[in-house]
């Protein structure tokens, strides 16, 4: 995950008490205390490659392994 | 109240003659300054068909009507000729701190017409303009030409120069001021070589009169805070353009080897690009600082820059990115054309289109010795970079073949600007094709689109319902017809694209500040329905310039690749424009601007935006 500029990817580990071995989105951007939406706009978040529309976004549903991107986009050059 | 206005000096460069007039009032009500200004001189002045290298074109710098006021980003100006790279409307935007120079020297807008028999520069000072011998300056690049005139005319005179590009007559070459504040697009450098103009230089130490000083100064602060609130606004002053690559790579919207491809390598993060860079700087009146300076002696590169150099180019080094950056800012070359052209070339050399007789040798992808030895040429006009030198046009002209046409990725011989392939997200797709300068995003692009916004948010940007999806066709002529009217009206005042509501996120400035700036500024009593009209009447402007220059319908298109060629990788894997969809869309889009099924303004509405450019107070040419 590349939470903010300059920050690399990182693991996220998650207490093994958790239904099913897996976690919802916003349950993990709550851990890192990043807000999907805001008054500006979205972040862009893709799960190993596919885009999330924001709108299902925190009720997504990640398993051990996925890769996460959340990306701000600001503007076009 | 009158409006407070400046000048408007007209300069014929082929008697050596200066006349000046005050800015016409009605003018300024009517299309403001800037794009809009310049576009009713470009309309009344222009012969129809006029050669955009020959005497007969005209060339109009022309400042934003706020610009070098004390309010947030104003810092612009719109340069506009015809172009000598697309044959239509020319125009293009520039920052650093010319603009501003040459608002405190006493002009809104010079109108430059004819040929000067020997190079010269115009010296702009305190309301006079003078039209200097520049012999001595001829062949000089960018960052010499400035220096040799900073040493000559003083410390604090700013200037508007050519490279070698221009005096070559490249189609795409620059007008530059300081290292890389670029009129880039359009090819307005060479139009200032075919005129032997080297330069415009100002002494802008007039302080300007201002309606209302005091409430001014606070709505400054107050706009200023309302920007720094903005985390879009910080993250930009922080790296830059150049947090697009990332996402467009991963999510599979790059152009990659003349969009053959759609990701590249992750080599060219912004995260990389710290190592590569000193600090950020900023245009006059800048709120946000958003401008590298690389440890390369020069400065940038932004996103597009890089992207197109790079990934484009199948480069990824990205310090030698940077270096290629440089070069094109110090020759006068626009990034944005070669780093489509050169990839166009390199992949028809790969088809074996073209080969080693006319390249002078390989032409590799990925080839920086190559790349930069080619952008050299290209300034100079020599071997194969002669032909490159004239963009789209050197198909026209018989330098390559027809069928060349099949991989140049441009709309209305404009090379498209943004790295970012439209095939995935409908409305920029639309957006490119609708451009009335050609294949360029900062026109129109509605750039959020790729979020999938909530409606509420959607609404709140754009303020009609739209699709969320950005792959569908439906409602996205409304994104566009409202991004590219604001854009419009930014364009007019001067105020920087990037702190535009709808560029980036939604709380940034709108009708509604612009508006209020306005007033305080120069006494012009504008409502923000009234703003917004006249970015439509610009768009309508633009229209009949273009349409004067035979565009149809069938120009407002997309490279053929758009239409035929699905993306290869990624999210976006399989995605391309469908013929018919586009079709409806371009249908809804003339039907939103109360154009007819054939793009062609009602004539009452054709005759309302011929009166507003009498306003001028210039003949108009046939």
């Amino acid at each position: 995950m590349c939470r903010d500029f300059g920050a690399r990817d990182m693991e996220v580990d998650f207490p093994g008490d958790i239904p099913d071995a897996t976690v919802t989105l916003g349950e993990l951007t709550d851990r890192l205390s990043i807000k999907l939406t805001d008054s500006e706009g979205a972040l862009l978040v893709m799960v190993n490659g596919k885009v999330i529309p924001p709108a299902r976004a925190r009720e997504f549903r990640l398993h051990g392994g996925d890769h996460v991107d959340l990306h701000m986009i600001p503007a076009g050059g | 109240m009158e409006t407070i206005v400046g000048k408007t000096a007209f300069v014929d460069l082929s008697t050596s003659t200066v006349n000046v007039v005050d800015t016409p009032q009605r003018l300024v009500r009517d299309l403001l300054g800037g794009r809009g200004a310049n576009m009713a001189y470009l309309y009344r002045m222009l012969p129809e068909g006029a050669d955009p290298l020959g005497s007969e074109n005209i060339l109009i710098f022309g400042t934003g009507l706020l610009t070098g006021y004390p309010v947030p980003n104003s810092g612009r100006m719109s340069i506009s000729a015809k172009s000598p790279e697309s044959g239509i409307l020319g125009d293009s935007n520039m920052g650093g701190f010319f603009p501003a120079a040459m608002k405190k020297s006493g002009f809104d807008r010079l109108v430059i017409t004819g040929r000067a028999d020997s190079p010269v520069y115009l010296f702009l000072s305190n309301g006079s303009v003078e039209i200097c011998d520049a012999d001595c300056y001829w062949g000089l690049n960018v960052p010499d030409t400035q220096s040799a005139l900073e040493q000559d005319l003083g410390k604090g005179v700013r200037s508007a120069v050519i490279g070698p590009a221009g005096e070559n007559l490249v189609r795409f070459a620059t007008v530059m001021n300081a290292k890389k504040n670029a009129a880039g697009r359009c090819g307005m450098g060479a139009v200032m070589g075919s005129k032997n103009l080297k330069a415009v230089t100002a002494a802008g130490d007039v302080p300007l009169e201002i309606a209302d000083r005091p409430a001014l100064t606070a709505l400054r602060k107050e706009l200023t805070q309302y920007l720094h609130a903005s985390k879009i606004i910080k993250i930009y002053g922080k790296v830059g353009t150049a947090l697009l690559y990332e996402p467009a790579n991963k999510l599979g919207a790059l152009r990659t080897k003349n969009s053959q491809l759609n990701q590249w390598s992750s080599k060219l993060n912004a995260s990389e690009l710290d190592q590569h860079i000193e600090g950020m700087t900023a245009c006059s009146e800048c709120s946000v600082h958003c401008r590298h300076v690389n440890k390369y002696g020069g400065e940038g590169p932004d996103f597009v820059s890089f992207a197109l150099l790079g990934a484009n180019a199948g480069i990824d080094d990205l310090a030698e990115i940077i270096k290629l950056n440089n070069l094109c800012n110090d020759l006068g070359i626009d990034t944005s054309s070669a780093g489509t052209l050169i990839p166009w070339a390199m992949e028809l050399y790969q088809r074996g289109i073209i080969g080693d007789e006319l390249t002078e040798g390989p032409l590799e992808w990925g080839d920086i010795k190559r790349v930069r030895r080619l952008l050299v040429d290209i300034s100079q006009r020599r071997g194969f970079g002669d032909v490159l030198a004239d963009s789209s046009q050197a198909i026209s002209l018989g330098k390559l073949p027809p069928e060349a046409a099949d991989y140049l990725i441009s709309v209305k011989n404009l090379p498209q600007s943004d790295p970012h392939d439209p095939r995935y997200i409908k409305s920029f797709a639309l957006g490119v094709a609708v451009s009335s300068r050609g294949a360029d995003h900062l026109r129109n692009r509605p750039t959020l689109d790729i979020l999938r916004l909530s409606e509420e948010l959607r609404e709140k940007v754009y303020g009609v319902s739209t699709v969320e999806d950005p792959t569908v066709y439906e409602t996205k002529e409304k994104v566009v017809e409202f991004s590219e009217t604001i854009y419009a009206v930014c364009d007019c005042l001067g105020i920087c694209r990037f702190v535009c509501h709808g560029w980036n996120s939604p709380k940034l400035l709108g009708y509604k500040h612009f508006s209020e700036m306005m007033r305080l500024a120069v006494g012009l009593i504008l409502s923000p329905e009234q703003l917004s009209e006249i970015g439509g009447r610009v768009i309508d402007l633009e229209r009949l310039i273009n349409q004067r220059e035979g565009i149809t319908k069938a120009d407002d298109t997309l490279p053929r690749r758009y239409f035929e060629d699905p993306m290869p990788s990624g999210h976006t894997k399989g995605h391309k424009i469908d013929r018919e969809e586009f079709q409806k869309a371009l249908d809804r889009y003339y039907h939103l601007k109360g154009w007819d099924d054939e793009g062609n303004l009602m004539p009452e509405r054709k005759t309302e935006i011929q009166d507003i450019t009498k306003a001028s107070g210039t003949i108009l040419k046939r």
